[in-house]
């Protein structure tokens, strides 16, 4: 009995003993930061997660860059975009929003790991990739922040890999003024171009070159922004500013307003020209869109592109856009635009035949326009068919077209391509040199009023490319704005000088299609403009209307009355469309609401008292609509 | 004195061997003298035996003096007697067979007299199980024990697993887990996989009382299955099967292809869009109903392809199409036993296999499991017991037919035909995916092994020994194959075995590898795993008996360990189709994934029982746990109980009472606290950091990436789970009436939950921390009645009826989202809108909108759409800031929670027949379609699920289908109007169900018979035979829960069965 008791008792001790190795577990399949970042592969790999948020096509499902312009008044959408009528948009909640941080988290984290191991020299692998790669890091983080600068504007300035203590975060929630978020943007970008190799160590990864681009397109951002919003509560320095009372004593770097945007225009300048002066134009523009290939992409033009594999990533844009009208098109305004290849406003052409018939209108036209849009009717040339193609206003949803005039830009003609919603391998450019020419042609009249420096030089090569008659001083004379159909021809109300119209033009043909377009608008202030805006697709009721069945253009069902005109408009087909008297552009809408827990939250001691402070009309109490009678000027 | 009896004993024996054999005759009589009729008489040991006559007389011929006679009779006790000399005239009196002092419940590591026992625990034998038509034990359980809830949202898939909880949700499973714990022999067990003829009692322990002794594996509740085990007695060979056919129930009427055309082009119409028919392709729909055109489909218009989806004018009904009206199953089961003094056996085989419900859906589930049991006695103070159980299940079915499956049946437009011109089964017809799409496998075996080593030196001083494992082998394969199309030329097209959704090939963070693969993809993935799960344990107790007082004292240590892994390995273009293998080398388009994980845990437990008098009674229990989930510091915990109980019934005070047939009053009372270490994750304090595929190509090749480290908490510790419970049990009448009554009260502390949220600046999700609290409190009432009318009818009723409700009591919710949690909100709560009604006209609903703004929820509002009410009189309608601190118009207009769950079973049997009925029933439940296609009709465009009780929807006079301006719903639209959450379509998901039915046969016993066969029933079962409900649309319990993916309804149909089965004891 004893014995059982002391044995009982001896093996109880010997389990309590070796209890701490029996309990000790570690993760068998994860690991920590502790274990990674000691070959310079990790910090690819870390990276790469990032290259996620360039723009590209969808894989299997509808849309990506080809119909990212639905948002502007260059493309349709199958309904009508709730940021230009007032009423629908409403402030979101924090995963809906642009006021997020979470990249910009992720990223602090890498750099100031990655900058300790190169200090302890802790890195395996060559010192140029390692640079190479925290030069990636710096260019996403500037990269996440122009996403924040140019949606929300003020917005914090965060170096550290933050603590949860709550205090903290409330400070660290302190909007930092925009003009000052854009020079910590030129800072990151600096930093990458210096950390950068010239040459991208793969096909598909960043270099020096990409953040020169992407540092142009941020200053010339910036600069227009404060130049045609100025005294007003969307830039710095004046009483009306949403952060006037959280920065009384507010000055800018520069001085005033005037000098902080000259300061961007001529960032903006230089770096384009390094773009522009070491980068040709390829001379085949539709093939920049549809190569599968990869020479395209290799050519000096493109700076960075996306990449595409079967069975990876393979994406719809030819799927849609060759079967389906892909549920967007170009409109009106969009085409009436592009110049005719004698470089003349259509209406300063005689050669330029009425849209009536859209395949005479395509004639002798800027070849951006000509290779980006597919051509519908029945034309017969002696018995020959020479185009007979419906476009596709009576389906609904994605299949159809709002407009009429369908993308043609983006599909790749090659077999296979079209086949699937995931078939599609042709690669999407993300920087492509033609922007700094552009970028350069409007930062330098911008800043200087006149067309000097390297402009005449850009301009013709962007020209002579699209097949436009390259003598734009003919094109600036020939310009009557009150005759173009085009909300950028004016800025806060008043037009703009021809002269810079036409450089505003070059830019919208340039980049059609490409998802540009909004960004434009808001910075040149031309969406003031947008009231009782009818979005207008191609000229229906003149001829192209006999092709099409009597059940496939129905008014009041498929298609709008010919009472209101001879243009298709996909909004006021029926009675009830929210936007039947078209579109007006409420100023509110001009900066992205930041949501109202944000503000709650950072109340310290249920006071009113959050860093965080809404943009212009914005509530900050309760979630909902702008305020439209807040005066935002 | 013994020595001596013996030798008698063995001279009888000795003599007996020479002996002639005797006759014995008798009589069988009741307490009340009344003779019984049918008693079996059978002589111990042999198969000889006799039934008695209809004056309750027997004559049967004995071996020898020396035999004992085995008299027995449904609801009397066995009686067993000695013959000695007296081979005539006996009279022998069989008791009632009520087990009031002796009845004993199983509780943690043994068992206890059921009128001693002071915690919440309720024991039952497998009569529930018997002879049901059911797929596992777990359905089997449903509504039989209150308190232990058993819900089902999502229909009767093959191998569907139901939810099960003991007295309610014990967290809101963010970041832990509670479910409870499930012992089969001792050793954990997954409940659904045993087979249900094997077991012979389910114990569920309820309160903490009961199961702290398990310590923190079980803060939940436990299940305790004890399997049959071989008994000293002759081999008996008994063979249960029964074939059975299930039939669909509750299965939505779809509309006509006209009828869904006018529908569709009503809810653009009221919305505010274009309808999408236009009058020749109406025509053409119509010209299809009346048989007028052959095919439902055409070319589409100037190209090559057909015109699809709503550009086919087809009439079909998609569920008659998809759905057999019945299927069959079978199952078979075969049992020996027996044993002598020295080895008792217990073996057994049981094949189950079920075919699914779809007509083109090769559909099969498979159980077959051996069961095997000896114990040993290798001395007086020795015993070894030994167990084995394999149990191996598969699951084989098309890979199309998951979740989407059911989603797109549901909202599948009749004007897609089933055949397209050319012959072929239509694309859309989700038939050749069905068919010819690929398969997908699921199998596991498991595989248990069990020894025990009892060793009792002393008398009731016992040793215990456990030592147990568990092996499984998960093992799944699926297949895409390449489907293709005939295009109108007579070329051919490729489309994806899935329909309606994005291609994908992503790891997810638990290993699975999702893939969608693209159309002309053939696809084929393998996943092999490893599960082990050591037990070991040893024990003592040790009891003591001295006058009136009774102690006993248990004291132990376990441990256990459980390592999991599994391998997932796939790969596109495989070279075969029809056989499936993975290529050599890397093949195309790989995907790899390996998971694997441990813990370990430590326990030390005790417990104390006295008893005095059998009036009085303590228990106390202390457990200490360790557990590898916890970091060091935070890893031990202590966890003690308490719980006493008083018998009244055995007070002096009482005697008059006692006499009068109230024999137990007992009241009881219990405390304790206990741990709960199952966290979601098993390494919960470990900072996590892993690389993955990033489906980007950076470089010609896919690209690894890395994303950044998660915060992750350092503090994670015990959960600690307050039980306080009373209850009463009462047993009278010589217990033909007993009854239990039960109250509780159970607050998770420290419950594991979301973080305080934190500004977005953090960028990122704070880790999940103890600092939330859940209080669920309840009730549950047993009663049982069982009594003979007559001689020969004997019944009995028993009804169960439990309830509970959970409050959040603490929470870190700074903006009280109304969807998160927040202090004070009851588990289950819907929030919604209040509806005044459906305006008539354009000129009510402007009337409305004078003084209600609705544009928040919507526009373009006329008659037919509803009038929602402005409950905070801002002038508006609005969620407000969907706040608790601002709910603006919401209130809370039911609850889910699953509420007065109640049963009732009754039986009889008379002589050889019996019948029985089982109800269960839910008494309360409120649920809400959110933006539900299925119960609307419409939400959004590419949902439409027109039934025929979407008919019920406003509509004026003069549209084609007819005026209907006093509706259920308000005007179909494709937007949301009409479908908010609101009190108007709240539904009532409360039930009852006869889920059982059976009418039985049995053999007579008769002497002559019973040489062969010693038992043999033949019966009718019916599962699901009837339920009642107010729901619309739906079934019950296949409403579909937040689990299922694709929203309320798409889930696989519940079904009736109707069987036939037989069961023979040789």
């Amino acid at each position: 009995m004893k014995q059982i008791i002391n044995i009982g008792i001896a093996l109880l001790s010997i389990v309590l003993v070796s209890c701490e190795g029996f309990l000790q577990r570690e993760p068998l399949d994860f690991g920590n930061d502790k274990a990674y970042f000691k070959v310079v592969d990790d910090l690819m790999n870390y990276n790469n997660t990032f290259y996620s948020l360039f723009p590209g096509m969808k894989s299997s499902f509808w849309g990506g860059v080809y119909a990212d312009d639905n948002n502007s008044d260059n493309q349709a959408g199958t309904t009508a975009n709730n940021l230009f009528y007032p009423g629908d948009k409403y402030t979101p909640l924090v995963k809906d929003s642009h006021w997020k941080f979470d990249h910009i988290r992720n990223l602090n984290y890498f750099i100031h790991t990655i900058q300790d191991k190169i200090r302890l020299n802790e890195i395996a692998g060559s010192p140029e990739l390692i640079n190479h790669y925290l030069g990636e890091a710096y260019f996403f983080k500037a990269y996440e922040y122009f996403r924040l600068l140019s949606n929300i504007g003020d917005v914090p300035i965060l170096n550290d890999v933050l603590s949860e203590n709550y205090d903290e975060l409330i400070v660290a929630s302190k909007r930092s003024p925009r003009n000052e978020v854009a020079r910590y943007i030129l800072d990151l970008l600096n930093t990458s171009h210096e950390l950068m190799m010239t040459a991208a160590p793969q096909q598909g990864r960043l270099s020096k070159d990409a953040a020169l681009l992407f540092k142009a397109r941020v200053a010339l951002f910036e600069a227009t922004w404060e130049k045609y919003h100025q005294t007003t509560a969307f830039t710095p320095g004046n009483p009306k500013w949403m952060g006037a009372a959280t920065y009384p004593d507010f000055t800018f770097s520069g001085g005033n307003i005037e000098s902080e945007y000259n300061y961007f225009f001529e960032v903006a300048i230089a770096a384009s020209d390094s773009i522009a002066s070491t980068h040709t134009l390829y001379e085949d523009y539709q093939k920049l869109f549809n190569d599968t290939k990869g020479d395209v992409m290799a050519s000096s033009e493109v700076i960075l592109a996306k990449y595409y594999k079967l069975g990876v990533n393979g994406h719809s844009a030819t799927h849609y856009l060759k079967r389906t009208g892909a549920g967007t098109g170009f409109t009106r305004s969009l085409v009436e635009s592009f110049l005719t290849s004698d470089g003349l406003p259509i209406y300063a052409d005689p050669s330029y035949q009425s849209d009536k018939i859209m395949y005479y209108m395509l004639q002798n036209r800027d070849k951006r326009l000509t290779q980006s849009v597919k051509v519908g009717g029945l034309i017969k040339d002696n018995n020959d068919t020479i185009v007979y193609y419906k476009p596709q206003i009576y389906s609904s949803g994605n299949q159809g077209t709002p407009t009429g005039y369908e993308v043609k830009k983006w599909i790749s003609e090659e077999i296979g391509q079209d086949e699937t919603a995931t078939s599609g391998t042709s690669s999407t450019p993300i920087f492509r040199a033609a922007e700094a020419y552009l970028i350069y042609l409007e930062a330098y009249y911008e800043r200087y009023g006149s067309l000097g420096g390297k402009c005449d030089e850009y301009w013709k090569a962007l020209r002579n490319r699209a097949g436009v008659n390259n003598n734009y001083p003919a094109t600036i004379a020939a310009t009557d704005l009150s005759k173009e159909n085009d909300l950028a021809a004016k800025s806060r109300g008043t037009e703009v000088s021809t002269t810079l119209y036409n450089i505003r033009r070059e830019r919208r043909s340039e980049f059609i299609a490409e998802g540009m377009r909004l960004m434009d608008l808001k910075r040149w202030r031309s969406l003031d403009n947008m009231t009782n805006y009818q979005i207008e697709g191609f000229n229906l009721w003149d001829d192209i209307y006999k092709i099409y069945s009597n059940d496939q253009i129905k008014i009041g069902q498929t298609v709008s009355s010919s009472s209101l005109g001879v243009y298709l408009r996909p909004y006021q087909i029926v009675s009830s469309s929210i936007v039947y008297d078209g579109y007006t552009f409420p100023k509110q809408h001009y900066l992205e609401p930041i949501p109202v827990s944000e503000i709650i939250m950072t109340n310290t001691n249920g006071l009113d008292n959050s860093p965080i402070y809404q943009n212009p009309g914005w509530p900050s109490k309760i979630a909902g609509p702008a305020d439209y009678d807040f005066d935002c000027d | 004195m013994k020595r001596i009896l013996f030798m008698v004993i063995s001279c009888v024996v000795g003599l007996s061997i020479f002996a002639q054999s005797f006759t014995v005759t008798g009589k069988v009589t009741d307490q009340h003298n009344e003779s019984i009729i049918g008693a079996t008489i059978m002589v111990k040991g042999t198969t000889t035996g006799t039934t008695t006559d209809f004056d309750g007389n027997f004559s049967i011929h004995i071996p020898s003096k020396s035999s004992m006679l085995v008299i027995s009779y449904v609801g009397m006790q066995t009686k067993e007697v000695a013959i000695g000399n007296n081979t005539t005239g006996l009279i022998i009196q069989l008791a009632d067979d009520s087990k009031v002092l002796e009845e004993v419940v199983v509780v943690g590591f043994g068992t206890q007299k059921k009128i001693n026992a002071t915690g919440a625990v309720k024991t039952i034998d497998n009569k529930m199980l018997e002879s049901r038509p059911i797929s596992n034990a777990v359905q089997g359980l449903q509504g039989v024990v209150a308190g232990l809830n058993i819900t089902n949202d999502n229909g009767g898939a093959l191998g569907q697993p139901m939810n099960i909880n003991i007295r309610g949700l014990g967290t809101i499973g963010e970041g832990s887990v509670s479910s409870p714990l499930v012992l089969i022999d001792g050793i954990e067990g997954d409940l659904s996989t045993i087979n249900p003829n094997d077991i012979a009692n389910i114990s569920v322990l309820k309160d903490a009382a009961a199961a702290s002794i398990y310590g923190s594996r079980a803060p939940f509740g436990v299940i305790l299955v004890t399997t049959k085990e071989g008994t000293e007695q002759d081999t008996r060979y008994t063979y249960t099967g029964n074939v059975r056919l299930s039939a669909p129930i509750a299965i939505p009427k779809a509309v006509d292809s006209y009828t869904y055309a006018l529908m569709v082009n009503d809810a653009y119409g009221n919305a505010g869009g274009n309808p999408p028919f236009g009058s020749s392709q109406l025509n053409k729909i119509q010209r299809y109903q009346r048989g007028e055109l052959l095919y439902g489909i055409e070319q589409a218009e100037g190209i090559n392809d057909w015109a699809w989806n709503q550009r086919s004018f087809g009439n079909t009904n998609w569920y008659e199409e998809h759905l057999k009206s019945y299927t069959y199953s079978q199952e078979h089961n075969l049992s020996v036993r027996g044993g002598t003094k020295k080895i008792n056996y217990f073996l057994s085989g049981n094949y189950l296999n079920q075919n699914g419900l779809f007509t083109h859906a090769d559909e099969q589930f498979t159980r077959l499991s051996i069961n095997g049991k000896m114990n040993i006695s290798l001395s007086d103070k020795l015993n070894f017991n030994w167990s084995t159980r394999i149990v191996d299940t598969k699951n084989d079915k098309p890979t199309a037919l998951n979740a989407l499956f059911y989603h797109n049946l549901g909202r599948r437009s009749p004007l897609m035909p089933v055949y397209m011109p050319n012959g072929e089964y239509n694309k859309e017809s989700l038939i050749p995916s069905l068919l010819n799409g690929g398969r997908y496998l699921v199998n596991n075996q498991q595989f248990y092994n069990q020894g025990q080593l009892v060793f009792e030196p002393i008398k009731k001083w016992k040793f215990y020994f456990d030592l147990g494992s568990r092996i499984e082998k998960p093992n799944e394969s699926r297949q895409f194959k390449k489907l293709s199309y005939t295009l109108p030329d007579g070329t051919s097209n490729y489309f994806p075995v899935l329909e309606g959704v994005a291609d994908k090939s992503t790891v997810t963070e638990s290993g699975t590898i999702i893939r969608q693969p693209a159309a002309g993809t053939n696809y084929y993935e393998r996943a092999l795993g490893n599960i082990n799960y050591i037990n070991t344990n040893a024990r003592t107790d040790y009891e003591l008996q001295f006058d009136k007082h009774y102690f006993k004292v248990l004291l132990g240590v376990q441990s256990e360990y459980y390592f999991t892994e599994i391998i997932r390995v796939a790969s596109d273009n495989i070279t075969l189709d029809e056989k499936p293998f993975l290529p050599a080398g890397s093949g195309t388009n790989p995907r790899l994934s390996e998971k694997k994980g441990d813990w370990s845990n430590l326990g030390l437990f005790g417990r104390v029982n006295y008893a005095f008098d059998d009036k009085y009674m303590v228990e106390m229990n202390m457990r200490g746990d360790a557990a590898s989930r916890f970091p060091t510091k935070q890893r031990w915990g202590a966890f003690p109980s308490i719980s006493a109980g008083w018998n009244m019934g055995q007070e002096k005070f009482w005697s008059s009472m006692y006499e009068k047939g109230f024999e137990m009053i007992k009241i009881r009372a219990s405390y304790g606290v206990l741990g709960n270490q199952n966290t979601s994750s098993f390494y919960p304090y470990f900072q996590y950091m892993n690389s993955e595929m990033g489906g980007l190509v950076i470089n010609d090749t896919e690209t690894i990436i890395l994303p950044g480290p998660r915060p992750f908490a350092t503090s994670l510790t015990w959960e600690k789970i307050e039980n306080t419970g009373m209850g009463i049990d009462l047993g009278f009448l010589s217990n033909r009436f007993s009854a239990s009554l039960d109250w509780y009260q159970r607050i998770t502390r420290d419950m594991v939950g979301p973080a305080k949220p934190l500004p977005a600046v953090y960028g990122a999700a704070a880790p999940r921390t103890n600092n939330a609290e859940l209080k669920t409190k309840g009730w549950e009432i047993e009663l049982n009645w069982r009594d003979r009318i007559g001689k020969d009818l004997n019944y009995f009723i028993t009804a169960t009826l439990s309830d509970y409700q959970s409050i959040v009591t603490k929470y870190d919710s700074p903006d009280g989202a109304l969807n998160g949690y927040f202090p004070g909100k009851k588990l289950g709560d819907i929030w919604g809108y209040q509806v005044e009604g459906i305006a008539k006209s354009d000129q009510e609903m402007n009337d409305w909108l004078q003084h209600t703004s609705q544009s928040a929820l919507g526009k373009n509002w006329g008659g037919g759409d509803l009038m929602y009410k402005d409950i905070d009189d801002s002038g508006s309608v609005n969620a407000g800031g969907n706040s608790i601190f601002d709910s603006g118009d919401l209130t809370v207009i039911g609850n889910g929670t699953p509420r007065y769950a109640y049963s009732m079973s009754m039986g009889m049997s008379r002589k050889d027949f019996d019948f029985s009925l089982f109800f269960q029933g839910i008494g309360k439940r409120d649920v809400f379609f959110n933006n539900s296609a299925t119960f609307f009709g419409f939400a959004g465009e590419w949902q439409r699920s027109l039934f025929m009780e979407h008919l019920d929807y406003f509509r004026y006079a003069g549209d084609p289908l007819g005026a209907n301006l006093d509706p259920y719903y308000g005007r179909l639209r494709t937007d949301n109007n009409n479908i908010q959450i609101s009190d108007r379509f709240l539904q009532n998901a409360s039930y009852l169900r006869l889920k059982n039915l059976q009418v039985g046969y049995s053999l007579p016993k008769t002497a002559s018979l019973s040489k062969y066969i010693y038992k043999a029933r033949l019966y009718l079962s019916g599962e699901n035979l009837f339920t009642f409900t107010n729901l619309r649309i739906y079934d019950p319990e296949a409403i579909g829960s937040s689990i299922s993916e694709y929203g309320p309804g798409k889930t696989y149909p519940m079904y009736r069965v109707f069987s036939i089965g037989l069961e023979v004891t040789l």
